[in-house]
């Protein structure tokens, strides 16, 4: 294997292994797997009550900004963690590529993410009327996968400011929350105030959202591609931000030596 | 000074110390005020997309009491395992004031966290969605606030000896915030669950707290019962919280466990 992508591969799967090691099998039961199906079925039940959609617009919307918790929580703790451990001045003083670190940290959380994603799914469909045609499934997993990495984008851009701000763990619950607002998972874009559309336009999952719901209905790949390139970019362009807020850090730690500063 | 006067002041003491620190926490902003009005949002925008009527004082007022629930939960479930992790809790527990009058300090400054969810919520109706801000029987309405202060701050003191003993349980903190808002009928109506799952909120006071406070603001025959029941269920959570809270304490003095988390 090379370098590059050992660093890419090892790095984020030790990266991954070891915030669970920190965190408790318990919580990762807790917090991955039953949180996002009540969550999921606490705003079917209230659609249903106030009448505004059916279920399988809460099922598929609530699946998608489910993955939040392993997306956006988990990069920023991956990142945040090294500098509480103190493991942060040893990957900097390392020679290794930047940009494999960041990859190789994402990557276990956009698969968790979908794992989320799609377990949320599966459970939503079978406890509400939600219907899912078998024929969906392949488009609507490249979906949630691209909407996980997405997120997974904002969570390493959270994690690196992490880096430089003792609030980062209050931005991340303030995002995540405002996510169930703005991604369009429970309310329909058109329908929110400009401003609030605008903050979910510039946050990942709202195009995502989008897609899946029109692949749900019967939609194709390429009718949706639009949808999914700007899911795409979004993602990238929170990627970008990160690398360069690390960057950022790393160069004010060592000119300031805060680097250990929590 | 008496050992009732004695337990009284360390009670006031904790809650006025431990309000201190909620109000500079910034995850009490997010649990008490920045929650309820999201989700209070999510509902009005629901409402305004469906067929149902539009929003009222007792749906803001549901909002509220779910801000209340999830403070309770996350701040005063949680916060004699917040004591052991910042290496406290064996001093609280050789103090000669009993752990239970600072424990019940600590939850009453984590429910009173329902003023700023009840201020947030009430607000963003008045100001967002045209709910209007008229009180049937205001002296009615504090006396269920202070109602719902102290039932919840029991259910505090009940879920903090429930976690302090076992600590696992604070690992499925978050499984219990949604379930609860469900079956307590905080923004769906109680009537639309099935039974059991009513029953179940039967025994939790923040059903109760909103039906009271409902009936305060909106005029009803809902408070004496929901005052009640708060009152009820707040003594049995007292008593359930003492001996919990008691036998943690033995517990970890016989097993030498009180530093482990």
């Amino acid at each position: 294997m090379t370098a590059p992508l050992r660093l890419l591969l090892l790095g984020g799967y030790l990266s991954y292994r070891a915030l669970f090691e920190w965190l408790r099998p318990s919580l990762f039961i807790s917090v991955m797997l039953v949180t996002p199906v009540l969550q999921m079925l606490f705003f079917a039940e209230l659609g249903r009550y106030a009448g505004s959609a059916d279920p399988s617009y809460f099922v598929i919307g609530n699946a998608i900004v489910g993955c939040t918790v392993a997306c956006v929580y988990g990069p920023m703790l991956a990142m945040s963690e090294e500098r509480a451990t103190g493991t942060l001045p040893v990957l900097l003083a390392s020679p290794a590529s930047r940009i494999c670190i960041f990859v190789g940290r994402l990557i276990p959380f956009a698969v968790n993410g979908l794992l989320v994603s799609a377990y949320t799914l599966f459970f939503g469909s079978l406890v509400t009327d939600a219907h899912i045609p078998a024929d969906r499934i392949l488009p609507l997993a490249l979906t949630l996968l691209i909407a996980a990495s997405a997120c997974s984008g904002l969570g390493l851009c959270l994690g690196a400011i992490g880096l430089v701000s003792r609030d980062v763990p209050f931005l991340a619950n303030l995002v995540a929350l405002l996510m169930l607002l703005v991604s369009g998972a429970n309310i329909g874009m058109d329908r929110l105030p400009t401003w609030l559309r605008v903050l979910g336009e510039a946050l990942p999952l709202s195009r995502g959202i989008e897609a899946a719901r029109r692949i749900a209905r019967g939609d194709s790949l390429s009718a949706v591609g639009g949808l999914l390139l700007g899911e795409i970019v979004i993602g990238l362009v929170y990627l970008v931000a990160s690398v360069g807020v690390f960057a950022w850090a790393e160069k004010t730690a060592r000119t300031k030596a805060t680097l250990e500063l929590a | 000074m008496s050992p009732a006067t004695e337990n009284a002041r360390a009670t006031v003491a904790a809650t006025l110390f431990t309000a201190k620190l909620l109000m500079r926490s910034r995850f009490s902003l997010i649990a008490a005020v920045l929650q309820p009005i999201v989700y209070a949002s999510i509902t009005g925008f629901m409402f305004e997309a469906g067929a149902r009527e539009r929003l009222t004082t007792g749906t803001m007022l549901g909002a509220a009491v779910m801000g209340s629930w999830t403070s309770v939960l996350f701040l005063a479930g949680g916060t004699l395992n917040w004591e052991r992790r910042q290496g406290t809790l064996p001093f609280l527990v050789a103090a000669p004031v009993p752990l239970l009058a600072v424990a019940a300090g600590s939850c009453t400054a984590a429910a009173l966290l329902s003023l700023y969810s009840m201020a947030g919520s009430l607000a963003l109706g008045a100001l967002v969605f045209d709910v209007p801000l008229e009180l049937a029987h205001p002296a009615l309405f504090v006396l269920a606030t202070l109602v719902m202060i102290v039932s919840m701050s029991l259910l505090g003191l009940l879920l903090c000896g429930a976690f302090v003993l076992y600590r696992q349980a604070g690992m499925f903190t978050n499984m219990l915030e949604y379930p609860v808002w469900i079956v307590c009928g905080l923004l769906v109506p109680v009537s639309t669950l099935s039974p059991g799952f009513a029953a179940l909120g039967a025994l939790l006071a923040p059903r109760w707290a909103l039906d009271a406070l409902r009936g305060a603001a909106m005029g009803g025959s809902s408070v004496w019962p929901g005052t009640a029941a708060c009152c009820g269920l707040g003594a049995a959570y007292a008593i359930g919280g003492a001996f919990l809270l008691r036998y943690a304490e033995r517990q970890a003095r016989v097993t030498a466990t009180l530093h482990l988390r």
